[in-house]
């Protein structure tokens, strides 16, 4: 099975993979890739409007084959008072 | 030995790590313990006829065998295996309630470095853990399985410790640099592992 590596930025920590993993083909890495929203949403949430999450596949040879953002924004209507 | 087997033997882990784990059909996995050295499988396995859950070793592992009909002879004239086996179901039942809320309701960091000192007071009770040193034969993928997260954030989660100097991971050594700081950041408070519990002190 060919090697990928999952970098992952949640907009205060950039973690770049310098382990990987060994999975079936580019589609599973995306799908896991993309599984890692969750989890970090889960845990920088809520703070704040703004926020920018990230995670990018790298191939065996270090060549970026696939990124991917999921971006807050968050934006008061009225004025919240309290 | 898999979810639905017959529990025939009674198992001793002897050497290296193994865990408990159930499934789901879609393939996802969740290890609901990790059996460490001088762990306990199947105790009872007399009263269970078939195993609720699977187990599998997650590092070589070297396995004692017991017939349980022998275990229950041997209960019977030693009260204190008895209660030593008591003593095990209980701090079980309580590693398992802590994990639940540890999973449930702790963010990633703390979690895992909750996990991570668990591991450490379990392995130090049985003299394997040195100068808060220890060996660390988990993939992420099995750390993923444990703290219900997926494996891409246990890695995200294992730097965020490192890069706060918390833990040290190399060569499947895990080196604890500052215990009181690791145990405070998750409010780790190892009574639950009630390792000095006293036999003997109430028969059963």
């Amino acid at each position: 099975m060919p090697r990928f590596f999952i970098d992952t930025d949640d907009g205060d920590l950039s973690v770049p993979d310098d382990i990987g993993r060994d999975l079936p083909n580019a589609q599973a890495a995306r799908r896991l890739a993309l599984a890692a929203f969750p989890d970090m949403t889960g845990d920088q949430l809520p703070d704040g409007d703004r926020r920018t999450f990230s995670v990018r596949i790298r191939n065996e040879e270090g060549t970026p084959i696939y990124a991917a953002e999921l971006v807050l924004t968050g934006e008061w209507l009225v004025p919240p008072g309290g | 030995m898999a979810e639905g087997d017959y529990a025939a033997r009674t198992r001793i882990i002897l050497d290296g790590w193994a865990c408990r784990w159930k499934g789901l059909p879609n393939g996802q996995r969740q290890i609901t313990e990790l059996l460490l050295p001088g762990d306990i499988c199947h105790a009872h396995s007399g009263m269970l006829l078939r195993s609720d859950h699977s187990i599998a070793t997650l590092s070589t592992c070297i396995i004692a065998e017991a017939d349980p009909t022998e275990l229950t002879a041997l209960l019977k004239q030693r009260p204190m295996v008895r209660q030593a086996l008591r003593w095990s179901s209980l701090q079980t039942n309580s590693i398992l309630r802590t994990a639940l809320v540890n999973n449930g309701l702790r963010q990633a960091d703390q979690r895992l470095a909750h996990f991570i000192c668990e591991i450490w007071a379990r392995l130090q009770s049985v003299g394997l853990a040195k100068d808060g040193a220890f060996s660390w034969p988990l993939t992420q993928i099995d750390v993923g399985e444990i703290a219900s997260m997926t494996s891409v954030h246990v890695n995200r989660t294992l730097g965020k410790l490192r890069r706060d100097g918390l833990i040290t991971l190399h060569k499947r050594r895990m080196s604890l640099p500052d215990m009181a700081r690791l145990a405070e950041s998750c409010d780790f408070r190892p009574d639950y592992l009630h390792l000095k519990a006293e036999l003997g002190s109430s028969d059963p």
